[in-house]
């Protein structure tokens, strides 16, 4: 700037005025370039990230970290490209436990049905399932870590009785996220009060009035539009409804009914589903 | 010197803000400003450039909001109106979705007429002729050249001269002559229905339904995407261009569910006016009647109208009336004969003997039926499309107006109409969720809001004491008076969407 001054902005005086100057153009260029690199996940500062997030049409879990909703946003197609399978799905609804201190939990997605139709060509449950702690995306990978796909025959998925393969049931398997069996009773301390007075059957820190709408919300938007899903179902047990659990932890054909006595006892906390 | 927050960028600086900043420094870098002469030159450049970098602060902060689609959403002149240059940017760049523009209110020469009396009006070419709704003060011009011959009823086909929903009108509301003709009266037959520019919340919204629609494995998103889009130059790769206007407007809500006894998709859509016409009808037979008008009659009621039109698919014999055929076209109901018989001018198009088969998709539900089954439902699912449901409410109200304001009681009668109108038009579905968990309603509140926000004059809003809301729900339900929330529950389903139900039981008083 100094070499494009008039002789007469060129003394001790001059200079000085034309460095102020210089300070505020260096720093409005400045300006410019982090404006136009601000929409980009691995630039934008934090306050821009819920920004990015709503633009791509992406959910950030209460205890997401920024670096891991940035990678998420940076996955956002490839994300969207799954919506409607069962993958799709399993990875919204385990995003919700991004951050918390454990790790991903294990999830599964039970059919109703089995669409390939080799194990189980008259009916049977598909079960897709994500093991605890399982990475979702490798580095660098565009595609994500498929979910395991186990098949089982008639009538070892019996919820009802009935064979539909519309539906299908979200399970969480919560020793692995910070959600625990319900610790106190019905009544105590007041008539209305229930467990820690929070959320129904649910004890721990992720459990309040947003966890249920949220899953549901996130179940509801990665779906396949005609997929009926019955309960979300968060099981304190891991050894309960797995794909190679005895038949006295799966469900026996009652369980449509809330008020059937093996569900009941189960150790399940069951959130309403999503059509 | 690192990222700076959003908020920082965001934020503009006065000339001000930056002649202090700039003195600042030069006092930090040993500048004795003291001695600086208030009208000397470095005073008088300081301040120059301080106007033109605060000038470019501005551009910094639109370029920081215009970075991300739904901050650009929010973005408002000063006006309060809707910025939409970034995000109209940011909605064709990044989505591929373009922004519905608003409509003009027209009709064809079927749904407006003159009569004359001994004396004959004469030739006017298209535009020449003018008329008007004097409720409103909305002017039309006529569309194709007309003779109105004496003691006669001469159709004309008329186009608002303003777009969007403010130059709408009823059926019957179009009486007055602009351009003059000694003895002559005029009315419309057919309602005419302008909509307005989509505003940037719902672009935004539209834009992000789009991602549902990457995935081949259809999501509720995916269908949504599919009619809310269909107004759009071919969206799909499916409808004829030049672009296909659908006669109701465009579809501006929906929602996409899956029954859950059978997994059978509906996606539930609606127009700004209310319920969106038409039907799927599969076909009976195609019969000759003469010249080149063929008539189809339908298995089931085909719901369209004179002047509707609609599409022709998997027709076996009579294949030139299939879409992508010989016509790859849109046809245009010439004759509605009855509820199962239409008939259609097919030009110079070969039709063939009907042999078997065929689906008509009528109307503007028809060809939402069809676009979501081109282009989204997947092997083994079963989908279809359904109108929203109108429940009609009229306000029991008299609104208390500054009398210093000079307007007249119809005037603000009409403002109140038109924000009522806008206000149940933005309103989602099924309506809204009041305290209560899993109700749909729309709420009383959200009327009275409209009402108060119609113009600043409107001091107060007093209901009928026992009578404030009037609902007519769709038949078969009784019309019913409410001092509360109206349910938009129809059929046990959450489709139903408000319309203004009239306009004469809202009274104007100047105080």
């Amino acid at each position: 700037m100094q070499a494009l001054s008039p002789s007469w902005l060129q003394g001790p005086v001059g200079v000085r005025l034309m460095y102020t100057m210089a300070i505020a153009l260096d720093a409005l260029a400045d300006w410019y370039v982090y404006a136009s690199a601000a929409n980009c996940p691995s630039q934008a500062p934090p306050d821009a990230v819920p920004w990015i997030s709503q633009d791509r049409g992406l959910s950030t879990g209460p205890q997401q970290s920024s670096a891991s909703t940035r990678r998420q946003q940076q996955l956002w197609l490839d994300l969207w490209k799954r919506a409607g399978n069962p993958t799709g799905l399993l990875l919204a609804i385990r995003s919700y436990f991004y951050g918390i201190a454990s790790g991903s939990p294990a999830v599964s997605l039970i059919l109703d049905g089995d669409p390939v139709g080799t194990a189980a060509p008259n009916g049977g449950s598909t079960w897709y399932q994500y093991a605890a702690g399982a990475p979702d995306f490798l580095a660098g990978a565009q595609d994500p870590v498929p979910p395991s796909v186990e098949r089982r025959g008639l009538g070892h998925w019996n919820w009802d009785g009935t064979n539909q393969c519309f539906r299908s049931w979200l399970v969480i398997y919560a020793d692995n996220v910070t959600l625990a069996a319900p610790t106190k009773t019905w009544g105590a301390p007041n008539p209305w009060n229930y467990d820690d007075g929070t959320i129904w059957g649910i004890s721990g820190t992720l459990a309040n009035a947003a966890l249920a709408p949220s899953l549901q919300a996130r179940a509801r938007q990665w779906k396949a539009a005609n997929a009926v899903i019955p309960n979300i179902i968060i099981c304190f047990d891991n050894t309960w409804l797995q794909p190679d659990s005895p038949t006295a932890k799966l469900p026996n054909g009652t369980w449509n009914n809330p008020a059937s006595i093996t569900r009941l006892a189960s150790p399940c906390a069951f959130l309403d589903g999503v059509a | 010197m690192s990222m700076p927050n959003l908020a920082d960028m965001v934020e503009t600086n006065t000339t001000t803000d930056v002649v202090n900043l700039l003195l600042g420094v030069a006092n930090n870098i040993g500048l004795s400003l003291s001695s600086w002469n208030p009208l000397g030159v470095g005073r008088a450049i300081v301040q120059s450039v301080s106007t033109i970098i605060s000038l470019y602060t501005n551009t910094v902060a639109d370029l920081a909001q215009g970075g991300y689609a739904s901050y650009a959403a929010q973005m408002r002149g000063a006006d309060g109106s809707d910025v939409t240059q970034w995000l109209d940017l940011r909605g064709q760049d990044q989505y591929n979705v373009l922004r519905r523009q608003a409509t003009y209110a027209s009709c064809a020469s079927t749904g407006f007429s003159v009569t004359t009396g001994t004396t004959a009006g004469g030739t006017f070419q298209a535009g020449q002729f003018h008329v008007a709704n004097p409720t409103t003060g909305a002017t039309y011009t006529n569309t194709a050249a007309v003779n109105f011959l004496a003691n006669q009823s001469t159709p004309c086909p008329i186009q608002a001269d303003v777009p969007g929903t403010a130059s709408s009108s009823g059926a019957g509301q179009i009486t007055q002559l602009v351009t003059p003709i000694a003895g002559a009266t005029c009315t419309n037959s057919a309602a005419l229905v302008g909509t307005n520019i989509e505003t940037n919340a719902g672009y935004f919204a539209r834009c992000v339904t789009k991602l549902g629609a990457i995935s081949t494995a259809g999501p509720a998103a995916a269908y949504d995407f599919a009619v809310q889009t269909l107004t759009q130059v071919d969206p799909a790769g499916v409808l004829p261009s030049p672009p296909y206007l659908l006669s109701g407007g465009a579809i501006t809500r929906s929602f996409t569910r899956a029954n859950t006894q059978t997994g059978v998709v509906t996606t539930v859509c609606g127009n700004s006016t209310g319920a969106v016409l038409g039907a799927v009808a599969s076909i009976l037979t195609v019969t000759f009647v003469s010249g080149t008008t063929w008539q189809i009659a339908t298995t089931t009621p085909h719901g369209l109208t004179l002047g509707a039109q609609f599409l022709v698919t998997g027709c076996v014999g009579s294949s030139g009336l299939n879409y992508g055929g010989t016509a790859a076209t849109v046809w245009t109901v010439a004759a509605v004969i009855d509820q199962n018989n239409v008939q259609v001018n097919v030009g110079a198009v070969g039709v063939g003997a009907y042999v078997s088969g065929g689906t008509v998709y009528g109307g503007d539900l028809g060809l939402c039926n069809f676009v979501v089954q081109a282009n989204v439902v997947g092997q083994c699912i079963l989908s279809t499309v359904q109108s929203i449901q109108a429940i009609a409410i009229s306000p029991m109200a008299t609104v208390y107006y500054k009398k210093a304001s000079g307007l007249l009681p119809g005037a603000v009668q009409t403002k109140v109409s038109n924000s009522i109108i806008s206000y149940f038009a933005g309103l989602p579905v099924g309506g809204v969720s009041d305290s209560t968990p899993d109700d749909s309603v729309t709420p009383l509140s959200g009327i009275i809001g409209a009402i108060m926000s119609a113009d600043p004059s409107i001091t107060s809003v007093v209901f009928s004491a026992t009578q404030a809301l009037y609902v007519v729900p769709p038949s078969p339900a009784t019309p019913y008076f409410t001092q509360g929330d109206v349910s938009m529950i129809v059929a046990s389903q959450p489709i139903g969407v408000p319309v203004l139900g009239g306009t004469s039981t809202i009274s104007a008083v100047p105080k």
